[in-house]
């Protein structure tokens, strides 16, 4: 090897070692830590000195509230992505045509919630969604859909809804654009060879852009699966995990035992609970990923037959 | 020509005001050497310079957002008597706390005072040696001065050493009832119909939504996510059974949890009448125990219950209008607070502090000058009774409210008294404790979730004791002599302060 090309991966090297630093120092690190006080019954305080094995994750797996918050987050997770995707596909479609005057103000507009901290709309649509004198509420009597208030988040079952809907509409900008990058990624020759051979616009849309498509789908459904995997900040403003812990999620649980232990915390525990949780979001991955790579081979057959 | 002019313009324009910028950032790194500045605390540490003393800057955390106006006057008047001492006072938000505290033990980046928290109890902090005895603040004397039960074993004290410095009287907070006068006027009710018994505040919630056409309601109580109502309950429930300590459902006659004591169990029984008759304010299912009270303050409501502390924070402009009353019991019969000597609002001296004179310096300038201030505002009691009976609290509502908290607090049976073995039992227990609350349970029983509410208390009480038990065990397993005949008191008597 020449001395110029040894100094070249020397440079190389250089540049990258920052971000090698920071990645074992604040994602490496604590992750290989995670896994060492698990095995511990630590409070975050002081040496590590009671180790217990296993048993903080057998009692997380014994730990009904941990199953139900776990349960939760797949209820969550499930919804948000049924609803979502078919949706943002309809609406990237609509904001795709070349003829609708206004796209980006109306892309905008529903790109808007995505950029609005989580947090902040928690806690503004809590009112929203109150009893008493909410703004929901008060829609729905003045249409005479309803006679009198409903607690929309004091019902398990109303609380979840108003989470997941309120989810789908924070998520909905973000994931339409993933379908827009994805529809004009598309080769424009086959359009218009189907155009010529007159295909009309819902013909081209089944036979062409969703096949053509699906490889972006597959990572479109992996990226809002994940995300549907992390509503700490939404769920801890707009419902604390309630009404009694129906909207309780594994994120929040943890939360639960590091910082709200109403005592010392159970850093160990919680430990256990995170890398459990970390371990299923994973096998997730692993499976999504899987349909990504299928539907990516599908991609390189059809790449290749349009060669040939 | 021209060209270079348009570039070398805005160059040298760059560079004059860099120089200048720096010339000001020289000048700045000069007044600091030589005292010359103009901050606050950078002009205390000019004098100091100039009366010979280094100036030494004292970082101290507090979680006590109701006492800010108070704590920063003190040290207005500490720094100018301490021109040399500057104090840098943060009042850290309650939920950040314990994470801030774990992270500076962590990486020994504590400030040279900080407060408690039940959390972090004073035996841990004691026994990872982050903090330092502060024995020299106070004298024996000044310390009898203090409320009986202060200077308790795992919370002030570690073995005879003094630790934490205590800011408030530490018999607190009690729960009050406050209520709104003109919402009460509204409804065609006065002053005398404030309910005293269960019973009348069934009746009285009633009236209050008949009267004004379900305008008003009777009661609003926040209860999440944060939410004193299961305080508010165990406190009335002393009424029905007082073996039954309101601090932690702990039965001190016989040693175990009660959370199924049936004034409990009554209790969430009223609450769940109130709440299925649609006569408890609907947001309370979905407000935090303030929000909740904001409501009461609106007049959208007639009474709240809330903590003692609230009197000082009700709207200055208007207390005219708000009123205090003790909580209704079952039948009127008497309810009481539990006092053990935990001083939760209390200062430490990090051991890691190079400013530990100055640090006791500034306690001792703390009881002179703000227990006087705490009580003139009403923000809470200090912990020395005469000045408590010496100074007039300025604020009529938090005046009812103080009146009612130290009448309601009695001192019951402390076990680390009869035998300090049993602050390892604390110890091994903290943040073990089922994670269902008393909270949980109120709002799944509220909301319907939950249907046989009895059930769930003997479960959680089971669960509670199950952990009791085994920290007993863990302890004597380790060598450590306890037993749960440590925690049975057979000769208190509720109501009468204890002592063995």
């Amino acid at each position: 090897m020449s001395f110029r090309r040894k100094r070249k991966i020397a440079w190389t090297y250089l540049f990258l070692a920052p971000q090698f630093v920071l990645l074992a120092a604040f994602t490496v690190y604590p992750i290989l830590m995670s896994y060492v006080y698990s095995l511990y019954d630590w409070s975050g305080i002081g040496p590590l000195n009671d180790f217990v094995g296993l048993s903080n994750f057998r009692a997380v797996l014994e730990d009904s509230s941990f199953w139900n918050a776990f349960r939760n987050n797949m209820i969550y997770m499930f919804f948000l992505t049924v609803l979502s995707l078919p949706t943002t596909f309809v609406a990237a479609l609509v904001l795709n045509l070349k003829f609708l005057r206004g796209r980006t103000a109306y892309r905008t507009l529903l790109f808007l919630p995505v950029v609005t901290t989580a947090a902040i709309i928690g806690i503004v649509l809590k009112f929203i969604f109150g009893n008493d004198n909410a703004l929901f509420n008060n829609v729905l009597i003045s249409l005479g859909i309803l006679k009198e208030p409903v607690g929309w988040l004091a019902d398990p079952t109303k609380a979840m809804i108003v989470l997941i809907a309120v989810g789908v509409w924070k998520l909905f900008g973000m994931i339409m654009i993933y379908w827009l990058a994805g529809l004009q990624s598309l080769p424009s020759e086959v359009f218009d060879a189907a155009k010529m051979d007159g295909a009309g616009y819902l013909a081209t849309v089944r036979y062409l852009t969703v096949p053509l498509l699906l490889p972006v789908a597959t990572v479109i459904l992996l990226l809002t699966a994940l995300n549907g995997m992390h509503v700490f900040d939404m769920v801890t403003t707009l419902t604390g995990g309630g009404p009694y812990f129906a909207t309780d999620m594994v994120d929040l649980y943890i939360y639960r035992y590091v910082f709200a232990s109403g005592g010392f915390p159970q850093m160990g525990y919680a430990s256990a609970a995170g890398i459990i949780f970390g371990l299923s979001i994973f096998a997730l991955s692993v499976l999504l990923g899987g349909l990504v790579r299928v539907s990516g081979g599908k991609k390189a057959k059809s790449d290749a037959g349009w060669g040939g | 020509m021209n060209r270079q002019k348009i570039v070398l313009l805005p160059l040298l324009l760059a560079l004059a005001l860099t120089t200048a910028l720096s010339g000001c950032s020289g000048s700045n790194s000069n007044a600091n050497k030589h005292g010359n500045a103009s901050g606050k605390g950078e002009a205390a540490a000019a004098t100091g310079a100039d009366s010979g003393k280094d100036p030494v800057t004292l970082e101290v955390w507090g979680r006590w957002e109701e006492m800010t106006s108070q704590i920063n006057e003190t040290i207005s008047e500490f720094q100018q008597q301490y021109p040399y001492i500057t104090v840098k006072y943060a009042t850290v938000p309650a939920a950040q706390y314990v994470a801030q505290v774990q992270a500076a033990i962590s990486g020994n980046t504590l400030p040279d005072l900080f407060g408690y928290n039940p959390a972090i109890p004073t035996t841990q902090l004691s026994n990872l040696g982050v903090i330092q005895p502060i024995n020299d603040v106070l004298t024996e004397e000044e310390k009898a001065e203090y409320y009986e039960g202060t200077w308790s074993q795992g919370y002030t004290v570690v073995n005879e050493d003094t630790y934490a410095f205590p800011l408030f009287n530490p018999m607190r907070p009690s729960m009050v009832m406050y209520y709104n006068k003109a919402a009460l006027k509204e409804a065609g009710l006065t002053e005398a119909d404030i309910p005293k018994t269960w019973e009348g505040l069934y009746e009285f919630s009633k009236k209050v939504k008949e009267n004004t056409g379900g305008k008003i309601y009777g009661l609003v109580v926040g209860i999440k996510p944060q939410s004193f109502l299961s305080g508010v309950i165990m406190q009335m429930a002393t009424a029905v059974k007082p073996e039954v300590s309101p601090a932690d459902s702990f039965n001190y006659k016989t040693g175990k949890y009660e959370f199924n004591s049936p004034g409990i169990v009554q209790g969430l029984e009223l609450f769940k009448k109130l709440q299925d008759e649609k006569l408890l304010h609907p947001n309370s299912l979905l407000m935090s125990y303030r929000e909740g009270t904001s409501m009461m303050e609106a007049g959208q409501a007639v009474l709240t219950m809330d903590g003692s502390f609230l009197g000082s924070q009700l709207s200055k402009d208007k207390l005219d209008n708000y009123g205090a009353a003790p909580l209704p019991t079952l039948d009127g019969k008497p309810q009481y607070a539990a006092f053990q000597g935990e001083s939760r609002v209390s200062l430490y001296v990090a051991k890691s502090t190079k400013h530990a004179e100055e640090a006791k310096l500034f306690l001792r300038f703390l009881k002179e000058h703000l227990y006087p201030k705490l009580v003139r505002d009403g923000i809470e009691y200090s912990p020395i009774p005469a000045v408590n009976e010496a100074t007039k609290v300025e604020n009529p509502i938090a005046e009812q409210a103080l009146k009612i908290q130290s009448e309601t607090f009695k001192l019951i049976p402390r076990p680390f008294e009869r035998n300090q073995e049993t602050l390892k039992v604390v110890v091994e227990t903290s943040g073990k404790m089922p994670k269902q609350t008393l909270s949980d349970v109120i709002e799944g029983y509220l909301t319907g979730q939950i249907q046989d509410v009895n059930q769930v208390l003997t479960q959680l009480t089971e669960e509670s004791n199950k952990v009791f038990e085994s920290a007993i065990e863990k302890v004597r397993s380790e060598g450590g002599n306890v037993s749960p005949s440590d925690y049975a008191f057979e000769d208190w008597h509720p109501f009468t302060p204890y002592h063995p």
